[in-house]
């Protein structure tokens, strides 16, 4: 075969190209630390990869949900646990007032008329400037309290609730929405054969407590005791949202561990996708480095030589 | 006896004469060794016919018949058919590796990110739907999605418009090499005919049907009169002097410019097949529509899947924004022209996280309203995200986008191959016609001491034969 100078010569560009493509390549993974730069480097790696950052972006988002479902619980629970403390108090003072011995109920009833304006302020607690208690009706006061009823018994709810029975939600993950909230009825004005309305329970005995000076006739301790037994299913009532609460809390947090722990995992399958293995990229890198520089210098020496050199012309 | 000087110099005069002759065609290969598209040439010298006389055979020298021009027509026609294809991919590949820095995936800022932050956000607006700030991240998000989708419909046509210049300009080429070839074959029949030779307009033919080849796909062919007849698209190109022009003509197919290449004088179609034009041509009615099409579907699907949920929610105050909006969340309808619906733009409040109730008032009036904390509506916007939706329920939106990127991952990722398969072809036919056909300096130093040798032997033989004559002469 006729070796002329046009064919060396396209063939030493040729090869010096294809080395010096090759360079580039990996020089580009090298500075960038990623080995797919475009979706024809790697199209099965680059669609994967994209799949597996949707899924990570949306764990975040759902690890943000949790967090702020975690917080929301927290609250509830702390005013369920200064809820079911009053109700405490309210036993202790039942507790009393069912006694015969004791003399004047009155104190007892004003007692009681302050913890009623408590209670009520529990019941409109807040988190995050919104009402916990209110349903979605979150930035109105779920519960008002009738100070005509309280001072003159005309008969109308004590307490009105302005709230709604409807929960919002929280996604925790792909597949789970949960309901956060309780609602003010669930807790305090509970209704059913078992239920107990707290706010009722609490005027009925203040009545009770006025009643005797009121009407100028004794009520003996009898009349009372009954009420023990409301305040013991009230303080269960309670105690069953709070559990109902912690419950909810459990699976979040639960929810979130599953995900710290799926996102390590992610990450890694990712960073296998896309990342540049610095260690074989160098290597490749000093490997091409080499190849190219003996074409090169191959390449000088294949292309001058010609018998011009040594005719002596 | 004079007869025998006479002869005698003729020999030498013609074997001077040929070296000369061949040192000229030596110094020619050499003076063209870079040339592109330059075959070697040779001289023939032929011994001249012998005189017979009753005292023996006697040679008469050398004569020169002709130079003749190396080359391979069989690699020539192997390199063409290569070429076409070669030029076909490598457009192909240079538009889609366009079109995916138009998508730009995988990037941080590419539509995938802004896409899934999109409804990633939503979910935070259900984490406080009371709150107005969550809503202002919200619109913001979405206008940079929105733009988004237009700077890619944007690009796309911007693409199309350089293609259908760069069409225009292959078309001029392609004239202009046929109007060259024509005439070349009008001057390689007039020097041929009289028994000259044309070596250097073939070669320029050559030149000129390689280039030919890689823009469209020919079909050539060599008349006994020496003439080149090239047929291109079904359609003659040039047939001895004669050639066709053509000219690109655009129509607008479903709201996209194609192209066409028909005949300059009667719109007839030259279906081109193969070659860079019909590359081009591809990238304008195939490639760049689709791709359009593809992102399109995206921007509808998002579009309409949004607003069918968004639709029966209300706004932060529970209020409907007033007629003429429509209670949508996007407006458009595909990814030139999708952006936020006015009310949206205008008071951030009009973004609905609730489900719009209806109550009568105290006057017995019907009233709409929605509950501060009620986030339904917001949840399943987010939730649109994992939604299958797309490609008869198989499919969410992003995997549609997925896809999509997969999909020119693998076009342009054989593109590339087939390219790079081509190449290397066409190199070793290249390296077989360089064998054949190119000029090897080492040969032609080689033939110039040979000749420049001759042309001394032979100048020495004429001296010779001088002496002699002198001698003669001097007898007289």
């Amino acid at each position: 075969m006729r070796v002329t100078d046009s064919f060396r010569i396209r063939t030493v560009i040729n090869n010096l190209n294809s080395s010096r493509e090759r360079l580039n390549r990996i020089q580009e993974d090298l500075a960038n630390g990623k080995r797919i730069h475009r979706p024809s480097d790697d199209p099965l790696s680059a669609a994967n990869s994209l799949r597996i950052k949707t899924t990570l972006e949306g764990n975040a988002q759902f690890e943000k949900n949790i967090d702020d479902s975690i917080a929301y619980l927290t609250a509830a629970e702390a005013a369920l646990d200064n809820l079911s403390e009053i109700l405490m108090q309210v036993k202790e003072i039942v507790t009393e007032g069912a006694s015969d011995s004791i003399v004047d109920r009155k104190h007892l009833a004003t007692q009681l008329e302050l913890i009623l304006k408590n209670m009520v302020e529990v019941g409109n607690a807040k988190f995050n400037g919104k009402y916990i208690f209110g349903g979605t009706k979150t930035i109105t006061p779920p519960f008002t309290l009738n100070e005509n009823e309280l001072r003159f018994d005309t008969g109308e709810d004590i307490v009105n609730y302005r709230g709604n029975n409807d929960y919002f939600k929280r996604q925790i993950n792909e597949n789970t929405v949960i309901s956060l909230n309780i609602t003010g009825s669930e807790v305090f004005q509970k209704s059913g054969s078992s239920g107990v309305d707290l706010f009722q329970l609490l005027k009925d005995l203040i009545d009770k407590f006025k009643q005797e000076d009121l009407t100028g006739e004794r009520v003996s301790g009898s009349e009372i005791s009954p009420y023990i037994d409301v305040v013991n299913r009230g303080i269960d009532q309670v105690l069953e949202s709070y559990l109902k609460i912690g419950t909810r809390k459990q699976l979040v947090i639960f929810n979130r561990d599953r995900f710290q722990t799926q996102d390590i995992q992610l990450k890694a399958n990712l960073s296998k996708l896309e990342d540049t293995d610095f260690g074989e990229a160098f290597v490749q890198f000093k490997a091409e480095e080499n190849a190219l520089n003996a074409a090169l210098s191959a390449g000088a020496r294949v292309i001058s030589p010609s018998l011009l050199d040594f005719l002596g012309i | 006896m004079a007869i025998g000087l006479n002869t005698a110099f003729n020999v030498g005069k013609k074997g001077l004469r040929a070296q000369l002759f061949a040192l000229n065609v030596t110094g020619n290969n050499i003076a063209n060794v870079n040339t592109e598209g330059y075959s070697r040439r040779k001289v023939n010298l032929q011994t001249s016919p012998p005189l017979i006389t009753t005292e023996g055979i006697f040679g008469t020298g050398v004569d020169i018949q002709g130079v003749r021009r190396i080359r391979d027509n069989l690699v020539d026609r192997q390199i063409r058919t290569s070429l076409k294809e070669l030029g076909r991919q490598e457009i192909k590949e240079r538009v889609l590796k366009q079109i995916e820095t138009i998508y730009n995936e995988p990037a941080e800022k590419g539509i995938r990110g802004l896409l899934s932050q999109f409804f990633d956000n939503f979910q935070e607006l259900a984490n406080d739907p009371e709150n107005v700030s969550t809503r202002y991240n919200v619109r913001e998000q979405a206008r940079v999605l929105a733009n988004a989708f237009n700077r890619i419909d944007d690009q796309l046509t911007i693409l199309s418009r350089d293609i259908e210049f760069e069409l225009e300009r292959k078309v001029a080429d392609v004239n202009d090499y046929a109007k060259r070839i024509a005439d070349l074959n009008e001057k390689i029949l007039a020097a041929e005919s009289v028994g000259g030779s044309a070596n250097d307009f073939r070669d320029e033919r050559d030149r000129l049907l390689d280039k030919l080849a890689k823009d469209i796909d020919i079909v050539f062919s060599e008349s006994s009169t020496g003439m080149v007849n090239v047929v291109a698209g079904g359609r003659s190109l040039v047939f001895g002097g004669d050639y066709t022009e053509f000219k690109l003509m655009t129509m607008e197919v479903e709201g996209e410019l194609h192209s066409y290449i028909v005949g300059a004088n009667d719109n007839v179609e030259f279906s081109i097949s193969n070659g860079e034009i019909k590359g081009l041509l591809d990238a304008r009615n195939d490639i760049i529509p689709r791709y359009r099409q593809y992102i399109d579907n995206l921007a509808y699907s998002l579009i309409t899947e949004v607003n069918n949920i968004h639709i029966i929610g209300a706004g932060l105050k529970g209020d409907l924004p007033e007629v003429p909006y429509s209670n949508n969340f996007f407006k458009g309808t595909d990814a030139g022209d999708i952006a936020l619906d006015d009310a949206i733009e205008e008071n951030v409040n009009n973004i609905a996280a609730a489900y719009r109730e209806t109550t009568t008032d105290e006057q017995g009036r019907v009233v709409v309203t929605a509950n501060p904390g009620d986030n339904r509506i917001a949840l399943e916007i987010a939730e649109l995200k994992r939604r299958l939706v797309l490609q008869n329920g198989i499919q969410s939106i992003p995997d549609y986008l997925n896809s999509i990127i997969g999909n020119l991952g693998v076009e342009t990722q054989q593109a590339m191959g087939t390219g790079l398969n081509q190449k290397r072809l066409i190199e070793q036919f290249q390296n077989i016609r360089d064998s054949t056909s190119g000029v090897s300096l080492d040969e032609e130093f080689v033939d110039l001491i040979r000749y420049q040798r001759g042309y001394q032997a032979s100048a020495r033989f004429v001296k010779a034969i001088d002496e002699v004559f002198q001698t003669l002469v001097n007898l007289v």
